[in-house]
């Protein structure tokens, strides 16, 4: 009987971060990451948070750069 | 300064509340000193659980609105001088609380106690966060239930992005003669589903089901006092809640268990 419990919990949890947004977020960050450098040099790390609103999902990014570089220069 | 722990679950019911109360008198009987807030505006029970809501004259609204000091709204416990409750209020008003607000009140409490206990709200919304805001380290009670732990899961992925200091794991209710038998789930499979540092596993107590909530059998004195020793040194003792319920005296109580 305890083995059926842990199997269907991990089931249960498996579904639950299978279907959440946040799965997605290092990815997000990551790509989001390469994105920016192209345009500026990154003081710090970036910061990526996705937040549910009214059935809607925000990302919510905040960036330090320190400088930018010159339009179209890629690294 | 004090260490500012939020004890939450997720899920209702899981006693939260029971262990905030039970761990800061365990706390205040070591010789520290305690203040428990209750962190649930609107559906508060902390001062019932501790005995003492008609001693409550002004509740963490009333700090916050100005209509007190903090002092003012302390309950100091009868047997236990250094554990003191702030309890919260049944009137529901959004407008006037927000994160800062709250986090001054415990910042303060924080200067002159050693342990402040933030009795958390259920669920993962604004009262959760809020609580959780105030607090540096966070304990997440969990029984040994499916929803329980799906919830609990939920919760310590929420936590991972806050900035604490330590997340805890306490396993409450537990019945002893289901774990020994295997006919629940498990404690170190709830641990390896989880993967938070436990501090504590507590047997359901037939004391609070009878509302007793302060006072309790020796397993769960036992427990509780290990539960408060692990927080504050850092130990790994846990209660056997399965010993008394193994071998043939074990069996023996097993089965008279099951027939009464």
């Amino acid at each position: 009987m305890r083995e059926n419990q842990a199997e269907r919990l991990n089931r249960v949890l498996i579904q639950d971060k299978s279907a959440s947004p946040q799965r997605l977020l290092p990815a997000l960050k990551s790509d989001l990451r390469d994105l920016i450098r192209q345009y500026g040099e990154l003081a710090n790390d970036i910061a990526v948070e996705i937040q549910e609103c009214n059935g809607n999902h925000h990302i919510i990014l905040v960036a330090k750069v320190s400088r930018f570089k010159s339009c179209g220069n890629a690294v | 300064m004090a260490r500012k722990i939020v004890i939450t679950s997720g899920k209702g019911g899981v006693g939260k509340t029971t262990i905030t109360a039970r761990l800061g008198i365990k706390l205040a009987s070591l010789g520290f000193r305690v203040v428990v807030l209750d962190m649930d505006i609107g559906l508060n029970n902390l001062d019932v659980v501790m005995g003492i809501e008609q001693q409550v004259n002004f509740d963490l609204l009333d700090v916050i609105c100005g209509n007190c000091r903090l002092k003012q709204a302390l309950v100091q416990n009868e047997k236990y001088p250094s554990l003191y409750v702030l309890a919260s209020t049944h009137a529901y008003d959004d407008a006037y609380l927000n994160k800062e607000q709250i986090k001054g009140v415990v910042d303060k409490l924080a200067e002159v106690f050693d342990y402040v206990l933030l009795d958390c709200p259920a669920g993962v919304d604004e009262g959760f966060r809020r609580a959780v805001a105030s607090a540096e380290e966070a304990i997440v009670v969990v029984t040994p239930h499916i929803s329980s732990v799906r919830d609990a899961d939920k919760v310590l992925s929420i936590l991972s992005g806050c900035e604490l200091l330590g997340k805890y794991l306490v396993i409450n209710r537990v019945r002893g003669d289901f774990e020994a038998t295997q006919e629940t789930l498990g404690i170190e499979e709830i641990i390896r589903f989880l993967k938070a540092r436990i501090i504590g596993v507590v047997p359901e107590d037939d004391s609070i089901t009878k509302g007793e909530t302060l006072v309790g059998s020796y397993q769960l004195e036992r427990a509780m006092t290990l539960l408060a020793e692990n927080l504050h040194n850092g130990t790994k003792k846990i209660f056997d809640v399965a010993k008394k319920y193994r071998g043939f005296w074990g069996a023996l109580r097993r089965s008279i268990k099951k027939k009464v």
